[in-house]
C-alpha cells in the first residue's frame, strides 16, 4: 500500500534465529496447525497470519521462517505472500482503516466518506498519517453492503452506532460516525501507547487429535464401523403385457440386490438377484430392474435386500400388486400398483396407482404401429 | 425486522432475530443439534449415508454459492469410502459484490452451519471438514471457533460422536484476501498453502479436490439449510419455492431500498414484491443487479416481471447468483458503476491466464478513460469488443463475470456512456490504443 521499497523497511538487527525466538510463543498453535492438515505446505497461510499478529506486519524473514515450517520454498512461500492483499510488508500504522470502493457501497455513498477521511486524517487513500496512528484504504466488497459504505478498522467492522462488530440492520455509516471512532482511537492511543496484538487466528481450538492420518487421530471413518448399511430405496413397480417390472434405486456400493416376493406380506421368498456392475450408467446411484409374471386375480408383494459386500440392509418396504382380468380380449392381465413404498412407509396410507391407463395406451400405440 | 414474506417458513434466518442465537444454549432452546438424536428412528444416527444424500436430493436444493448446482447431485457422484479420505470444505469466502448473507449465518446462527456439516459429512464419510472464511472476516472466525468449541463440549465433534462410532473435526483456515478463492478450486489451493488460483477441471474436487482426495466445497448457506430439510422433510423443502428452483434462499438487498439488509423468500417470488419487502425502491427505479456483480443487470421494465429464482433469471439473460440484489435509481450514473465493477474484476483477476489478466484490465482502462473525459467515438464498441474476446477463454469463470457486467452496462445503459462520450473534448480523435494495451501501460 506504500511506496516504501520493501528492501529498504526490512529491520537490520533481525535474522532467522531473532524470528524463531519471537515466534517461540505461539509454538502451541503451530503445534495445532500441522496437525489440522495432511501436508504441512496447508499451514502456510495460517503461519503468516501467526508472524503478522507477532510484528504487526510480515518481514522478509518471516516469510523466511514461515516456508520452513510449511516446508516450501521461501521463493513459494514469498509468492503466495504477494498474492494475497492482506499479508502487510511494510511495517504498518497502528489502525488500518478501510473502505469498500464497489458498487453497492458507491452508490450508498463511499466516495464522499473517503473523500472526508482523507480530509479528516490529511492523507490520500494509500497512505500513513505523520504519527502512524492511521493508514487509510480504499478496498473492494467487504461484505456488509447492507450497512454502507462498508468500513472496517482494522479487523473489526464499523456497522453499527456503538460498538466496532454490532450488527444493526439498516444502518448506514456516516462521516461523524467514523470521525468519532478516530477520535476515541486518538485518545486510546495516548492513554495507552502500547500496541496491543490481536489473535489473527480468532481463537483456534487447540487440542483436536488431527487429519485422518495424524499420529493421534483415528482413519478416515468407515461407513461399515458407524453408519447403517444402504437399504434399496424408492421400490415401485408398472405392468405392461402381463409383465411386471418392479424397480428400485442403489447406492453406488451395493453388490447384489436380491427381489422377494410374497402372497401375504409376511412369508417372503427371493424370486431373483441382480449384481449391479452389470448394469452401465455414470457412477452414483443406479436403478435397478426385475422382471416378473404372476396368475391373473391374484395380490403379491415385492420387497428387494441390498447387500453390499458382506453387509445386508434392511429390507425395503414392501409393494402391493394386484392383477386384474382386463376386458380386451387380447391382454393378459392388468396390473394395480396398490402401494408404493414411501407411502406405505410414512404414512401407513395405501397409495392407490392405477397402472393399466398407461399399459392401455402403450398397447395401442403397438397395435397402431403394427397396422402401419 | 422482518425478514420473510407472509406464510414462509424460516428456514435460515429463524435465529437471525433471537438475542444470543449464536450461543449453543439458545439456539439449542430453538432446536440446534436435535436432528442428531441416537437410537431408534434417528433421522442421521443410524442411517445409511445413501438414504441421506438421496434425501437431500429429494429435498431438491441448489448450492447457494452462485452456480446453483442440485447439492444432492453433486453428493451423490463423490467416491465414499474408498481408500483416500473425502474432506468436505464450506465456502465462507464470501465477496461477490453486494453479498452479505454468509456473513450474516455466521455472526447470527453459526450452530446451524455446524449441524448442517455434521450431517453432510456423515454423509460423505467425512473424517476432517474446513470452513474456508475470507480473511476479512476475523469477527466471523472468532464466532465459529467459539461456536465450534461449544460443540467440541456438548460431544458433537471430535471422536466417536455421541457413541455412534462417528468421528469429525471442523477445522476454521483464515484466508488472506483475494476474492478469486469464491471459486472452488481456487479456494483448495489457498487451503493447501498456494496462492488462490483456479485450477483446469476435469478432474473435478468431487473426484480430486484438496490433497488429491475426494473434496465436497459447499456454500454455508447451502449446509445451513440441512437441519431444516431433516427436520421437516425433503417433501417439505421440495414444496416451497418453484419446481425447479425449490426452497427458500437468504437475499442480500442493498443499494437504492429503504430497509437493506438479509431477507429469506421463497425462490419464485416477483422482484417487485421483494423491494416491497425490502421497505420499497428509494425514488424511481432504473435498474437492478439481481444476483452479484457477476450477473448482468436488469432493465427497471425488465425488473417489472421478473421473478427471483434460477429459471426466470436465465430467461432474463442473467442469473439468480449469490443472491444479492441491488436496485438503483434515476439518479445513479451507471457509468460511474460500471467503472467500479470493470475496476474490481481487473483488481482481482488472479493473473494466471492472459485473456483475463491483461483483458480486464484493459477494458477498465478504457471505462477509465471514457469517465475521464477522454473517450473516442467507438470506445463502447471498443469495450464491448474487448468483452467478447475474454469472454468464456479462461479456466474459471471470472473473466466471463466482467464481460457479462461489461455487456449489461453497455446494452441497458448505452445513452449515458454516449452522453460521456458527446462531452469528450477527444471524441473525434481515433483510439490510440497503445497507451492503454497491456504493456503499453508499465
Amino acid at each position: 500500500m506504500s511506496k516504501v521499497g520493501i528492501a529498504e523497511v526490512q529491520p537490520q538487527d533481525l535474522t532467522l534465529e531473532g524470528v524463531a525466538e519471537r515466534m517461540s510463543k505461539h509454538q502451541a498453535r503451530i503445534d495445532e496447525l500441522v496437525r489440522r492438515y495432511p501436508v504441512k505446505r496447508a499451514t502456510l497461510l495460517q503461519v503468516l497470519w501467526l508472524i503478522q499478529e507477532e510484528f504487526g506486519w510480515v518481514p522478509r524473514l518471516g516469510i523466511k521462517w514461515a516456508a520452513g515450517i510449511a516446508e516450501v520454498s521461501p521463493v513459494h512461500a514469498f509468492a503466495v505472500t504477494e498474492f494475497y492483499t492482506m499479508y502487510k510488508q511494510v511495517p504498518p500504522a497502528r489502525w488500518h482503516i478501510r473502505v469498500c470502493q464497489t458498487v453497492n457501497c458507491l452508490i450508498q455513498g463511499s466516495e464522499a466518506l473517503i473523500a472526508h477521511l482523507e480530509e479528516k486524517l490529511g492523507i490520500a487513500c494509500g497512505s500513513v498519517t505523520e504519527d502512524n496512528l492511521f493508514a487509510l484504504e480504499r478496498v473492494e466488497c467487504l461484505a456488509a453492503c447492507g450497512n454502507g459504505p462498508a468500513v472496517q478498522i482494522d479487523d473489526e467492522f464499523l456497522y453499527g452506532p456503538e460498538e466496532l462488530n454490532q450488527h444493526e440492520d439498516g444502518w448506514h455509516t456516516q462521516a461523524a460516525d467514523v470521525d468519532r471512532w478516530i477520535e476515541r482511537l486518538r485518545a486510546e492511543a495516548a492513554a495507552h501507547p502500547e500496541w496491543e496484538t490481536v489473535d489473527q487466528l480468532g481463537g483456534i481450538i487447540l487440542d483436536s487429535l488431527g487429519h485422518p492420518g495424524a499420529p493421534k487421530a483415528s482413519g478416515s471413518p468407515n461407513q461399515e464401523t458407524y453408519a447403517a448399511a444402504p437399504p434399496a430405496i424408492n421400490l415401485n413397480a408398472e405392468g405392461a403385457n402381463g409383465k411386471i417390472t418392479v424397480h428400485a434405486l442403489i447406492a453406488p456400493e451395493c453388490s447384489k440386490l436380491v427381489f422377494e416376493r410374497s402372497d401375504d406380506d409376511l412369508g417372503f421368498s427371493e424370486v431373483g438377484a441382480i449384481d449391479p456392475s452389470t448394469i452401465k450408467g455414470p457412477p452414483g446411484p443406479k436403478t435397478v430392474t426385475f422382471d416378473d409374471r404372476v396368475d391373473i386375480g391374484k395380490t403379491v408383494y415385492y420387497r428387494a435386500i441390498a447387500h453390499s459386500g458382506n453387509r445386508v440392509a434392511t429390507p425395503s418396504s414392501s409393494i402391493a400388486i394386484t392383477t386384474e382380468a382386463r376386458p380386451e380380449a387380447d391382454t393378459e392381465y392388468n396390473l394395480k400398483v396398490l402401494s408404493d413404498e414411501k407411502s406405505g412407509k410414512e404414512n401407513g396410507g395405501k397409495k392407490e396407482v392405477n397402472a393399466d391407463i398407461a399399459q392401455a395406451s402403450e398397447k395401442t400405440a403397438n397395435k397402431e404401429e403394427g397396422k402401419k | 425486522m422482518k425478514r420473510t414474506p407472509e406464510n414462509c417458513p424460516q428456514v435460515l434466518s429463524a435465529l437471525f432475530d433471537v438475542t444470543d442465537g449464536h450461543t449453543m444454549s439458545v439456539a439449542a432452546e430453538h432446536g440446534a443439534y436435535s436432528r442428531l438424536e441416537t437410537g431408534a428412528g434417528a433421522r442421521i444416527f443410524g442411517r445409511s449415508q445413501f438414504e441421506i444424500i438421496e434425501d437431500v436430493f429429494a429435498s431438491g436444493i441448489r448450492g447457494r454459492g452462485g452456480a446453483g448446482f442440485p447439492t444432492g447431485m453433486k453428493w451423490r457422484f463423490v467416491p465414499r469410502n474408498g481408500e483416500k479420505p473425502v474432506y468436505l470444505v464450506i465456502n465462507a469466502d464470501e465477496g461477490e459484490p453486494g453479498t452479505f448473507k454468509d456473513h450474516f449465518i455466521m455472526d447470527r446462527d453459526p450452530h446451524s452451519l455446524i449441524e448442517g456439516m455434521i450431517i453432510a459429512g456423515y454423509a460423505l464419510g467425512v473424517r476432517t471438514a474446513y470452513i474456508f472464511v475470507r480473511g476479512e472476516m476475523l469477527p466471523q472466525i472468532r464466532r465459529l471457533n467459539s461456536a465450534l468449541q461449544e460443540a467440541y463440549e456438548a460431544g458433537f465433534l471430535g471422536e466417536n460422536i455421541k457413541g455412534t462410532g462417528y468421528n469429525l473435526d471442523i477445522y476454521v483456515h483464515r484466508g488472506a484476501g483475494a476474492y478469486i478463492c469464491g471459486e472452488e478450486t481456487a479456494l483448495i489451493n489457498a487451503l493447501e498453502g498456494c496462492k488462490g488460483q483456479p485450477r483446469l477441471k476435469p478432474p473435478f474436487p468431487a473426484i480430486s479436490g484438496a490433497f488429491e482426495s475426494p473434496t465436497v466445497v459447499n456454500n454455508v448457506e447451502t449446509i445451513a439449510a440441512l437441519p431444516w430439510i431433516f427436520e421437516h422433510g425433503p417433501a417439505a423443502y421440495k414444496a416451497l419455492g418453484t419446481s425447479m428452483s425449490p426452497g427458500t434462499k437468504l437475499f442480500s438487498i442493498s443499494g437504492d431500498v429503504a430497509k437493506p439488509g438479509v431477507y429469506e423468500i421463497p425462490l419464485g417470488m416477483p422482484m417487485k414484491e421483494f423491494f416491497d419487502l425490502a421497505g420499497g425502491v428509494v425514488g424511481d427505479l432504473a435498474g437492478c443487479i439481481p444476483g452479484g456483480s457477476s450477473s448482468p443487470v436488469l432493465s427497471s421494465d425488465e425488473c417489472d416481471d421478473a421473478t427471483m429464482d434460477y429459471e426466470c433469471m436465465k430467461e432474463l439473460g442473467t442469473m439468480l447468483g449469490s443472491g444479492a440484489v441491488m436496485p438503483f435509481n434515476t439518479t445513479r450514473d451507471p457509468v460511474l458503476m460500471l467503472q467500479t465493477l470493470t475496476r474490481f474484476y481487473s483488481h482481482e483477476s488472479c493473473g494466471q491466464c492472459t485473456p483475463c489478466r491483461e483483458g480486464t484490465g484493459y477494458a477498465d482502462r478504457v471505462v477509465d478513460a471514457v469517465v475521464a473525459g477522454k473517450g473516442r467515438m467507438g470506445d463502447v464498441e471498443f469495450i464491448q469488443d474487448l468483452a467478447d474476446q475474454f469472454e468464456w477463454t479462461t479456466i474459471c469463470p471470472l473473466a466471463t463475470a466482467d464481460a457479462w457486467a461489461i455487456g449489461g452496462f453497455l446494452k441497458k445503459f448505452r445513452s449515458y456512456f454516449d452522453a460521456y462520450l458527446d462531452k469528450s473534448d477527444e471524441k473525434d480523435a481515433g483510439r490510440d490504443v497503445a497507451s492503454l494495451q497491456p504493456g503499453g501501460f508499465w
